[in-house]
């Protein structure tokens, strides 16, 4: 057996999305043989200790660190992953760049474009690799819309359609968690789930210039948690003593978007919409054919191309090994056998290790942040103001950049 | 508009709201070129039969069926009865030159539906068995594509039939002495439909209800087709939760269709052509176009039509070749096509109580038992 190469990870936080990035980089060596760069899960850093000691005996990684500070200073640290709540992920991204590390952070990359602009630009100035943990986009149903569109197969997009319903917010009940409060998750619903609503919209459509929106917050108060209540729903975390807490973020939003190539876009998310559990659904209209993807039936997505009238309408195209990024997911090596949630995180971290072993940047990575923090910005605006706002996206460049320039 | 075409209907279960409310479209929606007429009903008993008539506007109501089909102002007899008097009130009409719908199944069993089928054809009148199915336009444009040629030879037929009408202690509908094999005969039908023939039958039955007529609830039979083939029916109703899960499928040598009756209006075509470009897959077609079959009399596409059109389809072609003097089209269920279900009924019976394979051959050719024996 050749010597692979490994990469070091350092995990910072130990909450629901660390464990899926554990798990999908626990399976990606097995997934993708060949990836240049194979991980090695070195440390786990959370304020959280019984946390942190949980999920490094359940991903064996080598050390608990009870400071993401020492992560960034380790020699055998290459990748910092940022799983922080938003507002607190941003200290991490800025102190991973200063001590050159690589990194990734979960979305939403800050709360703002300009937040996030300066993660950006302190990457860029530091010459490290920075990937956004916008997962959807590495479906490979999603994957395969975007390549019929690139062919032209559906014609010129005219509009889409995404949506992400959730409502694990539904429960008056559900504990003000960190999801809640604007301090630290930078906003509420729009700047979580909807996130990857534009992320995807951005991934197959391109650019948002313009949006109109809605923000609605459904549950003015939730009981105080309890310490140590973490996960979305913090069953039973509620603690009756503490009273209760001001919700100052939106449960549910809407926007009409304007795309540059003259399209338009209807985003929405909601954690409030009942029976919906982890509902994204996308459906793209062009000229000539439509395509549709539903997150509840991941591998597999419908198109509607021009053909036999008789016999005209939708078709249910299952993913198979031919489509792209599916071969290495589908471990049976046939269609029908299904990928799952988890596969299009393994499939972003295979992108994440291919870019730092080929030097580039991954697809995506903290531009596709500032862009999407961009669009959710001009969201926030334009329901607050229930004027269409343009999307500002700040400078991208670093000043030392602009000065070598 | 000529004369009236005047109807006599017999029975006044809930079947017959069904075939009433069709009759009923049929003077405003793809007219025919007679009105028509209810002239007549018969129902068990007056308070069963003065409700029924009233509702579905028929001029008279008796309980005597066969004050209907000797009423001189009847030309066409609905036969809706029990089972177990098909035979009987349609030899009669048929006796009396008058052309018959009789709903599935033609009768308790093949001598039964032989005798029909020999009556018909000595009075040279149209006759047509309610399998009603076959008037879906789903159903109609699969029929259509199979007969095309497109998806080629099946090479398996798979049906199924479950419903829970039966389960529990306290069953939503009253049984009476129907057997899920003839009960369910519409999946039966469909595989002729469908262009197939059957040739032996493997099958298992069971009782799974309390009290009761001793018939099958449910049953499995497994099928060789002739030209070799095979298909595979399955029928309940104690299967908690379903309540039309009715699922054609029609796998062949060149592509595949299925059906479900529980959502209708849509019929799934597969073509293996459509794999080249990495689109293949199921085409999940919304049969309500003006060029699907029946749809030229409804709506826009997308305004889509329920089961209850099905009867006002089958009507529409039954009362047209009489009217206008031809045969029945070949999509219409003859009585040809009700004895044709019975033969295959009465195999599956057979091979289940027997516990052997049983050709169709064989029951065709077997003689009918002596009465009382």
């Amino acid at each position: 057996m050749t010597e692979r190469r490994s990469i070091g990870i350092g995990m910072v936080g130990a909450g629901t999305m660390a464990g899926a990035h554990s798990h999908a980089l626990r399976l990606l060596s097995a997934l993708y043989p060949d990836l240049p760069l194979h991980p090695r899960l070195v440390a786990v850093a959370d304020v959280n200790d019984q946390l942190a000691t949980r999920l490094a005996d359940r991903f064996e990684y080598e050390r608990v660190e009870s400071d993401w500070r020492r992560l960034v200073d380790a020699s055998d640290v290459d990748v910092i992953v940022a799983c922080l709540p938003p507002v607190l992920n941003h200290e991490v991204v800025l102190g991973a760049a200063a001590g050159r590390k690589n990194v990734v952070s979960e979305k939403p990359l800050a709360e703002s474009a300009e937040r996030a602009a300066e993660l950006l630009r302190a990457c860029r100035a530091a010459g490290v690799f920075h990937g956004l943990g916008a997962a959807y986009r590495w479906t490979p149903a999603l994957r395969s819309i975007r390549e019929l569109i690139e062919r032209g197969e559906l014609g010129e997009v005219r509009s889409l359609r995404a949506s992400f319903l959730l409502d694990y917010g539904a429960d008056p009940d559900v504990p003000l968690l960190w999801r809640f409060q604007r301090a630290l998750a930078g906003g509420g619903i729009a700047i979580d789930t909807g996130y990857h609503v534009v992320d995807c919209a951005r991934f197959l459509v391109g650019e948002i210039e313009a949006v109109q929106a809605v923000t609605v917050t459904a549950i003015a108060e939730r009981p105080l948690p309890a310490a140590g209540a973490i996960g979305n729903r913090g069953a039973g975390a509620g603690s009756a003593e503490r009273g209760r807490g001001t919700v100052d973020v939106e449960d549910a939003a809407a926007a009409i978007v304007s795309f540059a190539g003259g399209a338009y876009g209807v985003l929405e998310t909601s954690r409030v919409a009942i029976g919906k559990r982890v509902a994204l659904e996308i459906d793209v209209f062009g000229s000539t054919g439509s395509a549709a993807w539903n997150l509840e039936r991941p591998d597999e997505y419908r198109v509607s191309l021009p053909g036999d009238p008789l016999t005209f309408g939708y078709r249910r195209v299952l993913v198979s090994p031919a489509h792209p990024g599916a071969a290495q997911l589908l471990i049976a090596g046939t269609d029908g056998t299904g990928i799952g949630w988890l596969g299009q995180v393994c499939a972003m971290w295979a992108e994440f290790l291919t870019a730092i072993a080929e030097g580039r940047q991954a697809h995506a990575d903290f531009e596709d942040g500032v862009r999407a923090n961009a669009v959710i910005d001009a969201i926030y605006a334009a329901a607050a103001t229930g004027a269409r706002t343009a999307v500002a996206v700040p400078s991208l460049t670093s000043e030392q950049e602009v000065a070598r320039a | 508009m000529g004369e009236p075409i005047r109807i006599g209907i017999l029975g006044a279960g809930w079947i017959t709201r069904a075939h009433g409310h069709a009759l009923h479209t049929l003077n405003h929606v793809g007219r025919l070129g007679r009105p028509i007429r209810l002239t007549a009903l018969a129902a068990r008993t007056r308070e069963r039969g003065e409700p029924m008539a009233r509702d579905l506007g028929v001029e008279r109501y008796t309980t005597d069926w066969a004050e209907v089909v000797e009423d001189p102002q009847v030309d066409v007899v609905a036969v809706l009865l029990g089972e177990t008097v098909h035979r009987e009130a349609t030899e009669a009409a048929l006796a009396l030159g008058k052309p018959v719908l009789c709903e599935k199944p033609l009768a308790r069993d093949r001598f039964g539906a032989r005798a029909m089928l020999e009556a018909a054809q000595r009075a040279g009148v149209h006759a047509a068995v309610g399998f009603n199915y076959r008037y879906m336009p789903a159903m109609r444009l699969a029929r259509q594509i199979v007969d095309s040629g497109r998806l080629g030879r099946c090479l398996h037929y798979r049906a199924v039939y479950l419903q829970d009408h039966a389960a529990g202690t306290n069953p939503s509908r009253r049984q009476n002495e129907s057997r899920a094999v003839t009960d369910y005969g519409h999946i039966v039908d469909f595989l002729r439909y469908l262009g197939n023939e059957a040739e032996a039958v493997q099958a298992t039955s069971a009782k799974l209800t309390q009290g009761g007529a001793d018939v099958e609830d449910a049953y499995v039979a497994a099928i060789d087709l002739r030209g070799g083939g095979i298909a595979s029916l399955e029928a309940s109703r104690v299967a908690w939760g379903w309540k039309g899960r009715q699922v054609i499928e029609f796998n062949g040598t060149d592509g595949s269709l299925w059906w479900d009756m529980e959502d209708l209006n849509r019929l799934h075509v597969f073509y293996p052509g459509d794999e080249a470009d990495g689109t293949g897959g199921f085409r999940d077609i919304l049969v309500s176009q003006p060029d699907h079959p029946f749809m030229d009399m409804w709506w826009p596409p997308g305004h889509t039509v329920g089961w209850e059109h099905s009867f006002a389809h089958e009507w529409r072609d039954f009362l047209s070749a009489i009217i206008e003097d031809r045969p029945l089209p070949p999509e219409q269920a003859s009585f040809e096509d009700g004895y044709q279900a019975a033969l295959l009924c009465d195999a599956i019976v057979a091979s289940a109580a027997e516990g052997r394979r049983v050709t169709i051959d064989e029951i065709t050719a077997a003689p009918e038992p002596a009465a009382g024996s």
